[in-house]
């Protein structure tokens, strides 16, 4: 469990969370390819703070991805609950016969994808403590 | 407690003078006072209703949320407690519904929303609600407000949509043509009662996620709420409310969860092949620490109350299958048995896992159906709601928009399709 | 009309021969051959056997890529409606080919494909997916109900488009999960579980859990100085010649090589049998499967005491489970006896 001497960081795909998430470390590409990179953290010692499975979106829709990692002193070996639920997410997007990257999408379609996946990863970020900014999305986007 | 359901039978919906239920089951509606009900709500720019009935050429996208028509008789509560109604207790006395009818809400809160009824074809043999009588609310909101106040107004607007549509009618002198009788009696008499019997609970997840992916119980957000007992009866009255907008195919409706049907099954062998002693409610979050804080305080609840057996049903996918799973292992650790219900995403040919995680305690399932399994839609007259999500598909978003005009998507964009509350004959078998 | 169908099948069956001739080269004959001559009796009127192809299972075995490639292009030439493959029964290498055969035909020409196994092939667990596999006893002796069952499930497709249920279309589940609708809503049939499950009396899971065949790990080695490491592989790297013959898909068997004084896995030549991967990295050093040389390295550093003296090998490729566990359990008690304190496990 997550205890005040923890060290977080945040892997994500999702260019919105820049400057409102510390410790974030944004990645190019798919979703798919956030997932591996947090599965690498897990094999040295981090540990998932969210099922990287969070939103009710096929993998095959939503283009994002963020996971939020921490690891404790004296981590060194795999968390294996951490593990079971990276290697889950991994095949569930292993298994989509499309894989989405950022950039696909109309713009506003892409903006409401970016804005989902912060909100719902924003009470674990809060958690953790390692939210420093809100996002904010709006009606009549059309025009965004 | 003890809830009677008094049941006025709707046959069809139309538009007239006088909101009242006339001969032969047809709920007429004066389209003024229903706006003007609803329109108390703030964030609306414009706000219109239409009507869809069974076997019409009509497809209604995207649906947000399907309500129906319910309000307390000549009782002080009142129905949707904390988020229309005020916050005392319900599920006693006598409600009023308006059975075969229903509120549609359709909004467009983000621009890949799903959410498709359709009235007739092949999409209305999957959808719940293309046997209902539908009353369509359709809602833009005003430029510039947040994406939750608008998801809010909606939500909002359907309950109230709902409740003066029963209410109006009740008023005007409409008669229940059926009484249905509810009733648990307190826990000091259901531990003795029906000896030989097994006992047993039933543990109800909510879809907790966070922003479109929200339960309201009494009004409170579920995602905060530590598991609690809630008496069978207050779900019929409107305590859980959905405010989940995504996955139209496994989403709870507020009609399901007005109607759970596992409620309902229970209640139906309750004194003959077992002892229904009551719920459980509990959440779906996405944070690992909640997840389990919620499942072994609601096993913990499960075990307070000594059940034999646990019906656990779930809500969407993904994230929420490890807590089924761990709700499972965690009850069945203890000697309590379990059946679960869900659905499955195997992909579109039926060979992927299903469940994004799984145990071998989990030896009974039942499935409300593949949700990748690929339909084809046919063009019909009239769509109600906004085409965007159909140019979505026709974007080769998650479908395909035919020369013909039919579309061909995963059943995962009809409302309902594969409720995990039962609510369907649907299921899926291995070939 | 009557549909034109090609026959595959492998040297035994064509009468070439057995194990001693399991090298022929792909081949293409006219008409029916061997139990073409049941399966014409079985289709009667309803489809013809324009021709049938040959190959031997070892040849195909060795050469899968290039064997497949080769029988497409001789079947493409009939210009077939559908394609039969086997039965293979219970022959592993067979079943394999049967299975790879009637996959390529599906992907590349386009065609429907019926092969025939029993259940306990490895080509079941292979194939069974993609490929529609009729369930057929363990030995030719069954070809008597496989044929008829495999000609009716190849005109159902072909007439019908759909080879139905498992049950009608007398095929083997192939673990697609299939939408229906049943006579009761789902919160019914959970609260009739429910109640049989309570009562202890039988109940049917309408999703079984997939089947992990779960293994608790072994405590971590606490004093690694003075621990005795062996290495396994399922990779297949054998001494030159490969002198059991371990074959290259569906081992039947492992062998146990000595690795004493052996400095590097080049020093003796070690190539790999296996059949089911581009083994050109592995025979130029075979130390990328078998790590020899990393090990001998740890070992006069002192990160650990010593290597066994022995190196167990099989080829994963096929291998039934059951096989597998066999040769499992034989060789950790061999391990055990000999004082062996961990394993290191290859695969490819």
């Amino acid at each position: 469990m997550f205890a005040s001497s923890s060290v977080c960081m945040c892997v994500s795909n999702n260019s919105d969370l820049a400057g409102k998430v510390r410790a974030l470390v944004l990645c190019d590409g798919s979703a798919l390819s956030v997932i591996k990179k947090a599965r690498d953290y897990v094999h040295v010692g981090w540990r998932i703070a969210a099922n990287p499975l969070y939103g009710n979106f096929k993998p095959n829709q939503q283009p994002y991805r963020t996971i939020l990692l921490y690891r404790q002193d004296g981590d060194g070996t795999a968390d294996i609950e951490s593990l079971t639920l990276i290697e889950n997410a991994l095949r569930v997007f292993e298994d989509a016969q499309i894989v989405r990257v950022p950039g696909e999408y109309p713009a506003a379609t892409e903006k409401d994808f970016r804005y989902l996946d912060f909100v719902l990863m924003e009470e674990t970020l809060k958690t953790f403590g390692v939210l420093s900014g809100s996002l904010s999305r709006v009606t009549g986007r059309d025009s965004a | 407690m003890k809830l009677e359901l008094l049941k006025a039978k709707v046959k069809n919906v139309v538009w007239g003078e006088k909101t009242a239920m006339l001969a032969g089951g047809v709920l007429q509606v004066n389209k003024e006072d229903l706006l003007a009900a609803v329109n108390e709500v703030q964030n609306f720019k414009k706000i219109s209703a239409e009507i869809a009935r069974p076997g019409e050429s009509v497809r209604i996208v995207p649906v947000k949320d399907v309500i129906e028509p319910r309000c307390k008789v000549g009782d002080e509560s009142e129905v949707f407690p904390g988020m229309i109604g005020d916050v005392e207790s319900v599920g006693s006395g006598q409600t009023f519904v308006l059975e075969g009818a229903a509120v549609v809400t359709c909004g467009k809160i983000v621009g890949f929303q799903e959410g498709i009824v359709d009235m007739s074809g092949t999409g209305a043999d999957y959808t719940p609600f293309s046997k209902t009588n539908n009353v369509v609310l359709v809602i833009e909101p005003k430029d510039g407000i947040e994406i939750y106040e608008y998801e809010k107004a909606c939500r909002i607007a359907g309950l109230r949509a709902a409740v003066y549509l029963a209410t109006a009618a009740l008023e005007a002198g409409a008669k229940a043509d059926e009484t249905e009788t509810y009733e648990l009696p307190s826990f000091a008499k259901a531990m003795t009662a029906h000896p030989g019997l097994p006992k047993v609970a039933y543990l109800y997840m909510l879809q907790t996620q966070g922003l479109l992916h929200d339960t309201y119980v009494y009004g409170l957000d579920g995602k905060k709420i530590i598991p609690s007992l809630i008496h069978p009866n207050e779900t019929m009255d409107g305590a859980i409310v959905s405010g989940n907008c995504v996955s139209a195919c496994d989403k709870n409706s507020t009609y399901v969860h007005q109607n759970n049907p596992v409620i309902k099954a229970l209640y139906d062998r309750h004194g003959k092949d077992i002892n229904f002693i009551g719920v459980i409610i509990t959440n779906e979050n996405v944070t690992l620490a909640e997840k389990r804080r919620s499942s072994a305080y609601s096993i913990k609840l499960a075990e307070m109350l000594g059940v034999d057996g646990l019906v656990i049903s779930e809500e969407g996918f993904g994230n929420p299958d490890a807590d089924l799973i761990m709700n499972c292992r965690r009850a069945e650790k203890i000697g309590i048995k379990t059946v679960l219900i869900t659905d499955e995403f195997a992909g579109r040919d039926g060979g992927s896992q299903s469940l994004a995680d799984a145990a071998k305690e989990a030896d009974a399932v039942v499935t409300g159906g593949n949700a990748n399994m690929m339909i084809v839609l046919p063009p019909l007259e009239k769509v109600i709601g906004y085409t965007d999500y159909v140019d979505v598909i026709a974007g080769g978003f998650d479908g395909s928009l035919r020369a013909d005009g039919s579309i061909e998507v995963e059943l995962q964009a009809i409302t309902g399709a594969t409720c995990e509350l039962g609510f369907n004959k649907l299921g899926a078998k291995t070939w | 009309m009557s549909y034109k169908i090609v026959h595959y099948i492998n040297q035994f069956f064509a009468g070439i021969g057995g194990e001693e001739k399991a090298d022929v080269a792909p081949e293409s004959r006219p008409g029916v051959v061997g139990p073409g001559m049941a399966f014409k009796a079985a289709f009667g009127q309803n489809a013809e056997i324009v021709g049938t192809v040959i190959c031997g299972d070892g040849y195909f075995a060795e050469n899968m890529e290039e064997a497949t490639a080769q029988i497409l292009k001789m079947i493409s030439v009939f210009g077939a409606d559908a394609v039969i493959a086997g039965p293979a029964f219970n022959a592993g290498r067979y079943g394999t080919a049967c299975g790879t055969v009637a996959e390529a035909v599906q992907r590349e020409l386009g065609i429907p494909a019926v092969t025939g196994m029993y259940a306990e092939n490895p080509g079941v667990d292979m194939y069974r997916k993609s490929v529609y596999i009729v369930s057929t006893e363990d030995s030719a002796r069954g070809i008597k109900t496989a044929v008829p069952a495999m000609a009716k499930l190849t005109l159902d497709i072909l007439k019908n488009g759909t080879a139905g249920s498992p049950e009608e279309g007398g095929y083997i589940e192939r673990g697609l999960r299939v939408n229906c609708f049943n006579d009761k809503i789902g919160a019914q049939r959970a609260v009739d579980m429910l109640i049989k499950k309570l009562k202890g009396e039988p109940f049917k899971t309408e999703y079984p859990m997939p089947d992990f065949d779960r293994v608790a790990p072994a405590q971590p080695i606490t004093d690694m100085k003075n621990a005795t490491i062996a290495v396994v592989t399922s990779g297949g790297i054998v001494p030159k010649g490969n002198p059991d013959r371990i074959e290259a898909s569906s081992a039947t068997k492992y062998g146990t090589y000595s690795i004493a004084g052996v400095q590097s896995a080049e020093e003796v030549a070690y190539a790999t049998a296996h059949g089911g991967y581009d083994p050109t990295y592995a025979n130029h050093d075979p130390n990328r499967v078998l790590p020899i040389d990393e090990l001998r390295e740890m070992e006069r550093a002192g990160e650990f005491k010593k290597l066994y003296d022995y190196f167990f090998t099989t080829v994963g490729n096929g291998t039934p489970v059951a096989a597998a566990k066999k040769f499992g359990t034989e060789i950790g008690a061999r391990l055990k006896k000999d004082g062996v304190d961990a394993v290191i496990l290859t695969s490819t």
